[in-house]
C-alpha cells in the first residue's frame, strides 16, 4: 500500500492508496501516522477516498493516532475525508462516528482546522 | 459442505475472507450483502491467524461453510489451543473520553453484530470458531 502525504497550509493530508485498510497493511499505516505525529504534525486529515474496506486493525490505527495526539501537550486531531459508504457503515456500527468527524471533501476537512 | 484450506499467514486473510463471503452469497444469506458481513468474517480469520500457531511452519487455517436444516454455519479451524468466547459489548465511545478509547479489541464485537451464534468448537483434534445464523435469520427454501 502506498501512503501519500501532502501538507496544505499546516494541515497534513494522508491518503492510503489501497482499497483495503486491513490486517495486511494496518501496521504500516499506523506506523506512518505515528511517525507524522512524532515529526510535529498535529492537524491530520485522512483521505479515505480509495478505501472501500476497513477492519478493526485499520480502525485501531486511526484510534492510536487520535489518542497519541490527544495525549500530547499541543492539541491536535484526526479528521476523515471522503469516507466511502461501507466504511461509514462500519464506523456507525462500532460507534466510532461519534469520535471521528468526517467531511465530504478534503478541502472541507482542511478548512475545518482554520 | 464447502471448504478451503490456506496457510496460516496474514496474506491469506483476504482470499479466505473472499471465499467465505462468496459462499454465503451463493447460499443467498441476506446479510452477506452488507459491508459489515465481510468485515466480521475477516475479523474471525484474522483472529485465527493471530492465535492459531502461526509460528509453526505447516500451520493452516481451514474454512468450512454449510447450510443445514436452514441454518447457515461457518467454521474457521486453526492449529491453536482454543480460547473462550465472551460476550463482548461495543465500548461506549465518545469524544469526551478519548483516553478511554481502546485501540484494539473491536473484532469480536463486530462479529457479534452479524452472527448471533459465536462459539468455539472442536473439529477432530483442532479448534474452530463457529459463526452461525439460525434458520429464522434466512429466507425460506425456494424463496427468491
Amino acid at each position: 500500500m502506498q501512503i501519500e502525504v501532502v501538507n496544505d497550509n499546516g494541515t497534513t493530508i494522508v491518503r492510503p492508496t489501497g482499497d483495503r485498510l486491513d490486517i495486511e497493511v494496518a501496521a504500516q499505516f499506523r506506523s506512518k501516522l505515528l511517525s507524522l505525529i512524532d515529526e510535529g504534525n498535529r492537524q491530520l486529515v485522512v483521505d479515505l477516498k480509495d478505501v472501500s474496506f476497513i477492519d478493526s486493525s485499520g480502525l485501531g490505527a486511526l484510534v492510536s493516532a487520535l489518542k497519541t495526539l490527544k495525549r500530547s501537550s499541543i492539541a491536535g486531531d484526526v479528521r476523515l475525508a471522503r469516507v466511502q459508504a461501507p466504511v461509514v457503515s462500519l464506523l456507525e456500527v462500532i460507534r466510532l462516528n461519534r469520535v471521528f468527524t468526517s467531511y465530504a471533501s478534503v478541502e472541507q476537512a482542511v478548512q475545518s482546522y482554520q | 459442505m464447502t471448504t478451503l484450506t490456506v496457510p496460516n499467514r496474514i496474506e491469506f486473510v483476504r482470499p479466505a475472507t473472499a471465499f467465505l463471503v462468496q459462499a454465503a452469497r451463493a447460499f443467498r444469506v441476506p446479510r452477506a450483502a452488507e459491508p459489515v458481513f465481510e468485515v466480521a468474517i475477516s475479523e474471525a480469520i484474522t483472529n485465527a491467524v493471530k492465535h492459531g500457531s502461526r509460528a509453526e511452519a505447516n500451520s493452516t487455517i481451514t474454512c468450512e461453510v454449510e447450510l443445514e436444516q436452514g441454518a447457515f454455519t461457518m467454521r474457521i479451524i486453526d492449529d491453536g489451543s482454543g480460547f473462550t468466547v465472551r460476550e463482548s459489548a461495543l465500548p461506549d465511545v465518545s469524544r469526551e473520553h478519548i483516553e478511554a478509547l481502546p485501540a484494539s479489541g473491536y473484532g469480536l464485537p463486530i462479529i457479534h453484530t452479524v452472527f448471533p451464534i459465536v462459539r468455539v468448537v472442536t473439529v477432530g483434534d483442532r479448534f474452530a470458531l463457529e459463526l452461525a445464523l439460525p434458520a429464522t435469520a434466512l429466507p425460506p427454501a425456494g424463496a427468491e
